[in-house]
């Protein structure tokens, strides 16, 4: 029996620190990307104009069959070799990662989007309401809504995902603990840290994500409690309701002399 | 309700509908129906389910559009028209619903906002009135329906009976010349019925043009100036208040015995 020797970690901490620095840059840039293009793909996928359908549903079909690590491949030399252009291996994952994320949250959206009743899209044409404007005023929030937690787990699957770009030479934290083993021959050390970082991440994105689903629920509250209301919104509507109150005494008093000019109560 | 409206505004029915059909595929839910409506009418429409009466109440709006037929609000037509008359100039949907406030069996409140946003929304996103005055239009309109004090409460805050009446004061906030109700008590607990009623008789009274779905049928001999017997899609059976009393109808007789005991 050996023993564990954590101290190969604790030596070599600014290595790991610069592989998770480099993952972070990774899995952010490519995060945003993929949740905002992602949006616009559903929205092709839904589409009235059917070759714009077609062409989305294509491309979510073919790039969600392809293996990341395949994809990744493709993009670092494949598509330096078809169009003569080069790019750092950064690059090439953040494009890889955006692209196939960009194709699973595209579904995501889609199905969220699906969810909102459809007497929501009524009453917001029963107010006159115009597509797009239905559409942005009441059913993407909603949609949102809905999408928050299986959102937070495609993050997840993107920022572990991001390891596969260590293949193309990314050092990123997988190749860094690589790297480290190499150097060190304690695997189950730097392997187990390695997996502790990851652990730390996808904390903070669920734990992030748990916030927004509460902060942003329509759900009643069980504490009575209004989550979703600034501050200045809330006093202004409570201001509105006093003002109501003094309104309403002085109409009563009025209402012998003077037809009242606000709408008779109901 | 303030609306302007001049003399032979007054003198012409304010909604008709002639020759309504509505297929889905095969299926005909609507056979040419006509039903004209005067202004400060208070309409009921009654039938067994799967009559077409909630058909018909969303074909007035276009919610539900007419495979042919045509709606005619204001003096404005809308909808395919007729087959074989020559065709008018038609108007858009969006400006016939500005005039058409409509009440939902489910309420259809937008849960993401307060019960002043659901009312004031579309004063701000629609007719572009600023936040303010949208606001306060919104307050007075819940006000009206005893939800003064519920501004900053979301609809899953309400109970139903109150969540009704948002909806109620988000229709009429938008000053339309009609109101449509699509059965607007049958998904509330019997207790919260009366509090809508209510809020709909008072409505009546200032005059307000109404054409209601219901299974209500005290409520229909109440305030029913015409009332309308659907089965099969087609209108079986109109007229007064007589029509509860004495049907003329084997068929309206048949249906009010077996649902008023």
């Amino acid at each position: 029996m050996t023993e564990f020797k954590w101290s190969v970690v604790f030596d070599n901490a600014d290595v790991f620190l610069q592989g998770l620095v480099l993952t972070l840059q990774l899995s952010a840039v490519s995060a945003v990307i993929a949740t905002v293009l992602g949006l616009v793909v559903a929205l092709g996928r839904m589409s009235p104009f059917k070759p714009l359908a077609w062409l989305s549903l294509g491309f979510i079909n073919v790039v969600r069959a392809i293996p990341p690590f395949v994809l990744i491949i493709y993009v670092y030399y494949g598509i330096s070799m078809a169009l003569g252009i080069n790019f750092s291996a950064f690059t090439a994952g953040v494009i890889a990662l955006s692209l196939q994320y960009t194709a699973w949250i595209a579904e995501v959206y889609r199905s969220g989007i699906e969810a909102v009743p459809v007497g929501q899209h009524e009453a917001a044409s029963s107010l006159a309401f115009g597509k797009l404007g239905a559409f942005v005023t009441i059913i993407l929030p909603q949609a949102l809504r809905i999408v928050i937690p299986p959102l937070g787990n495609n993050l997840v699957g993107l920022v572990k995902d991001s390891s596969l770009v260590s293949f193309i030479g990314v050092v990123e934290l997988v190749r860094n603990s690589q790297l480290l083993v190499s150097q060190t021959f304690r695997p189950f050390e730097i392997y187990t840290a390695t997996v502790v970082l990851y652990l730390a991440i996808t904390v903070v994105i669920s734990l992030v994500f748990t916030w927004l689903e509460k902060r942003y629920s329509t759900k009643r509250p069980t504490n009575g409690k209004q989550p979703r209301l600034s501050r200045a919104r809330l006093r202004r509507l409570l201001d509105l309701e006093q003002r109501l109150v003094a309104t309403r005494d002085e109409n009563r008093l009025a209402s012998n002399s003077t037809t009242s000019l606000t709408a008779p109560p109901l | 309700m303030p609306h302007t409206a001049s003399d032979t505004d007054e003198a012409r029915p304010l909604v008709q509908l002639r020759g309504i059909v509505k297929s889905f595929g095969h299926h005909t839910v609507l056979t040419d129906v006509d039903l004209t409506v005067n202004r400060g009418e208070h309409v009921v429409i009654f039938g067994p389910s799967g009559s077409g009466k909630s058909t018909l109440l969303r074909s007035i709006n276009l919610l539900e559009y007419p495979t042919s037929g045509s709606v005619c609000v204001d003096g404005i037509e809308y909808g395919p028209g007729i087959a074989g008359e020559t065709p008018t100039a038609r108007g858009k949907a969006r400006d016939l619903r500005e005039r058409v406030g409509m009440v939902f069996q489910q309420f259809n409140l937008f849960p993401h906002l307060t019960a002043l946003d659901n009312v004031s929304i579309a004063l701000r996103r629609v007719k572009g009135i600023s936040r303010a005055k949208a606001d306060e239009l919104a307050a007075q309109q819940l006000d009206r329906v005893g939800l003064g004090a519920k501004l900053a409460s979301y609809p899953s805050m309400l109970s139903g009976g109150q969540q009704q009446r948002v909806a109620i004061a988000r229709a009429l906030v938008m000053d339309p010349s009609v109101m449509l109700f699509d059965e607007p008590t049958s998904a509330l607990d019997p207790e919260m019925v009366g509090e809508v009623l209510a809020v709909m008789r008072e409505l009546a009274a200032t005059g307000m043009t109404m054409i209601v779905v219901t299974h209500e049928m005290g409520f229909a001999r109440e305030i029913g100036d015409q009332n309308v017997f659907m089965d099969a899609g087609c209108i079986v059976e109109q007229g007064g208040r007589e029509i509860f009393e004495r049907p003329a109808e084997e068929r309206t007789r048949t249906f009010l015995e077996a649902i008023i005991p």
